[in-house]
């Protein structure tokens, strides 16, 4: 009976593997790159852009947090022990940038060239403030190496 | 029996100082613990405590999960709330498309009354055309306020208010949520589609002299005039 469990536990986990968290480890590496595109975007046209970073937040959020709440799921972690620091890092990094394009979203929503300025400023500073502190947080408190060690 | 047992555990792992380090595992006491992930709890006991109580083994081994999973289920649980967040803040900025008859007359007729500032008729762009205005009123004060907003999509659009060809303030982009504006209550009010972000520029204005909303669309770079008359 417990193997069976084991088995159909680890059907899931790769079922979910490859249906899910594979595009969703691809798109924390691209879904940063893109919103620094929409960055470029918007101070080259002087026009916001839709804030495509908070739906992102939400998709990522639920998905990685099905995987790591759910017993079966989170099996992947442990059985590839780099996904856990992958995904505790990226997923900042992503909502750091969704921040940052919604600050300048909004001050791109006014044709002001002083509050366009201004806007940016306070982008950059939130970006350089965010991975200060992101960094500080993970120097004192390190990403545990999970797994590599359950036998299952 | 189980503390002694823990307590012997613990004993034996602070003596093993020269032991790999893999993983860490925080003890009750917030004392670091080095545990060489490659091997079991089992071979890290002493052999005969580990011969006479395999029950208490067993246990330590879920604790032992247990404080390996702890991070997981707490970064988990942390994007879960996120996703919460940001399904509440999605929701709760987007505004139901009006269904009402009021609203139908509305797109019909292009005026209406009876609806509120910023309500939202469409869920997409659509071209109803544009449309110039003449309005009379008998408005008592020299300035009114009108309200601006994107009755469909918010897609982006941007918008310019202009009294007597001058503009009255800066272009901004148009958004369910209504933006007021002060103008004189006679002259003429043009407004100006500044950006197209997708299905043309829908807008709807609301003047507070005579308590009516108008739903237009201005291509972009063209204007629509609304002429104020006092009677």
């Amino acid at each position: 009976m417990g193997k069976l469990k084991n088995v159909l536990g680890n059907t899931a986990a790769v079922i979910y593997f490859l249906a899910v968290m594979w595009w969703i480890l691809l798109m924390l590496i691209f879904v940063p790159i893109g919103l620094f595109f929409d960055i470029n975007t918007i101070r080259e046209s002087g026009f916001s852009t839709l804030n495509i970073g908070t739906a992102f937040i939400g998709i990522f959020g639920l998905f990685i947090g099905l995987s790591l709440l759910i017993p079966a799921f989170r099996k992947m972690y442990y059985k590839l022990p780099w996904m856990f620091p992958f995904v505790k890092i990226l997923y900042p990094n992503v909502i750091i940038m969704s921040i940052a394009t919604m600050l300048l979203n909004y001050g791109y929503e006014v044709q002001n060239p002083s509050r366009h300025s201004l806007f940016f400023i306070i982008m950059i500073c939130q970006l350089i403030v965010s991975r200060a502190l992101m960094c500080i947080y993970f120097s004192r408190k390190k990403v545990q190496y999970i797994g590599g060690d359950i036998n299952e | 029996m189980n503390n002694n047992f823990k307590k012997s555990i613990q004993n034996a792992m602070n003596k093993n100082s020269n032991t790999p380090i893999f993983d860490t595992t925080k003890t009750n006491n917030n004392q670091e613990v080095q545990i060489p992930s490659s091997q079991t709890e089992e071979n890290f006991m002493p052999q005969e405590e580990s011969n006479l109580d395999s029950g208490g083994a067993q246990v330590i081994q879920k604790q032992s999960d247990k404080n390996k999973d702890k991070p997981l289920k707490v970064f988990g649980g942390i994007c879960v709330a996120l996703f919460v967040a940001t399904m509440v803040f999605i929701f709760s900025s987007t505004p139901s498309v009006n269904t009402t008859d009021a609203a139908k007359n509305a797109l019909t007729d292009k005026v209406s009354t009876s609806l509120a500032a910023g309500t939202v008729l469409l869920r997409k762009d659509e071209n109803i055309g544009h449309q110039d205005y003449t309005i009379t009123h008998k408005y008592n004060q020299n300035d009114t306020k009108i309200w601006v907003w994107d009755y469909a999509a918010e897609d982006g659009d941007y918008v310019q208010v202009l009294v007597n060809g001058a503009p009255v303030a800066e272009a901004f982009m148009i958004k369910h949520k209504p933006v007021e504006i002060t103008v004189p209550a006679v002259g003429e009010v043009q407004i100006k589609g500044i950006r197209d972000g997708g299905g043309g520029i829908t807008y709807a204005v609301r003047y507070d002299l005579n308590g009516t909303n108008y739903f237009n669309s201005a291509p972009e770079g063209e204007f629509n005039t609304y002429t104020l008359i006092k009677e």
